[in-house]
């Protein structure tokens, strides 16, 4: 069965529950303000860098996806940590100009998580 | 009649809007799907993970026009600024040298999502519309 059909209000046609939760959320996407932007700078950041960098992914998609609460089976899904941060201050893959770099930027400012490893409490 | 609302007193364009959190919402609904960790889940991430463009250099993005953008455009995104397009002849001849040329993982993530959208990479696609 096509997708397109989900868009075809005829009832006869059967809906499949993935495509219709996908088409609840292009329709949120539709209406193009402010939060449907922000949820796109979300999903648009859970696919992993297209380098397959290990190091990369798990200091970015997974810190994103583990903010978001994302429990599916198989994916890199970690919480942040100093030496996450660390290793995206500066990393060539994570250039503010570098496509990679520029979505995970923005999902981790939407999503209120700091990009930059906090200054230590000073004694 | 117009208002002019920035001579009224009681308009105070100091205050903004307060934030929505819709999205956050949105956001966590569609999380709480992806995590039934079933089948109908792993289709739905198959098409989330394949909306953005390649991360390799694409000056003319000519791999996302082919790829990500047709995506897009079946499933019925329309959002000002992001490249939505429908298939084309000459997207098939890119499609077709992606297959060779592209990183591993941009290809496995937008072939995969062509797939669970009953899309042939090697065919130009036609929407709902034109198949009509």
């Amino acid at each position: 069965m096509a997708l397109v059909k989900v868009y075809v209000d005829e009832p006869d046609i059967p809906i499949r529950d993935w495509q219709a939760e996908l088409k609840r959320l292009v329709d949120f996407m539709k209406v193009d303000d402010r939060a449907s932007s922000a949820l796109w700078v979300v999903l648009s950041a859970l696919r992993g860098p297209d380098s397959a960098n290990g190091s990369v992914k798990v200091a970015t998609t997974g810190v994103i996806r583990d903010a978001i609460g994302l429990e599916l089976y198989g994916l890199t899904i970690n919480p942040d940590s100093p030496a996450l941060a660390k290793l995206r201050e500066g990393h060539p893959e994570l250039h503010p100009l570098s496509h990679f770099g520029q979505h995970c930027r923005s999902a981790f400012k939407v999503l209120d998580l700091p990009w930059e490893p906090e200054d230590e409490e000073e004694e | 009649m117009q208002l002019d609302i920035s001579s009224d007193p009681n308009f105070d364009n100091a205050i903004p809007p307060a934030p929505s959190t819709a999205w956050k919402e949105e956001l966590a609904r569609i999380v709480a799907f992806l995590n039934r960790d079933d089948c109908d889940s792993a289709k739905l991430w198959s098409v989330l993970s394949a909306l953005r463009g390649p991360d390799t250099p694409d000056p003319f993005e000519v791999e996302k026009a082919a790829t990500a953008a047709v995506i897009r455009h079946t499933i019925g995104l329309r959002m000002r600024g992001l490249v939505i397009l429908p298939d084309s002849e000459r997207s098939l001849v890119e499609r077709k040298a992606i297959a060779s040329g592209s990183s591993a993982h941009f290809y496995a993530h937008v072939a995969n999502a062509f797939g669970e959208l009953d899309l042939n990479w090697r065919a130009v696609n036609k929407s709902a519309e034109e198949a009509a």
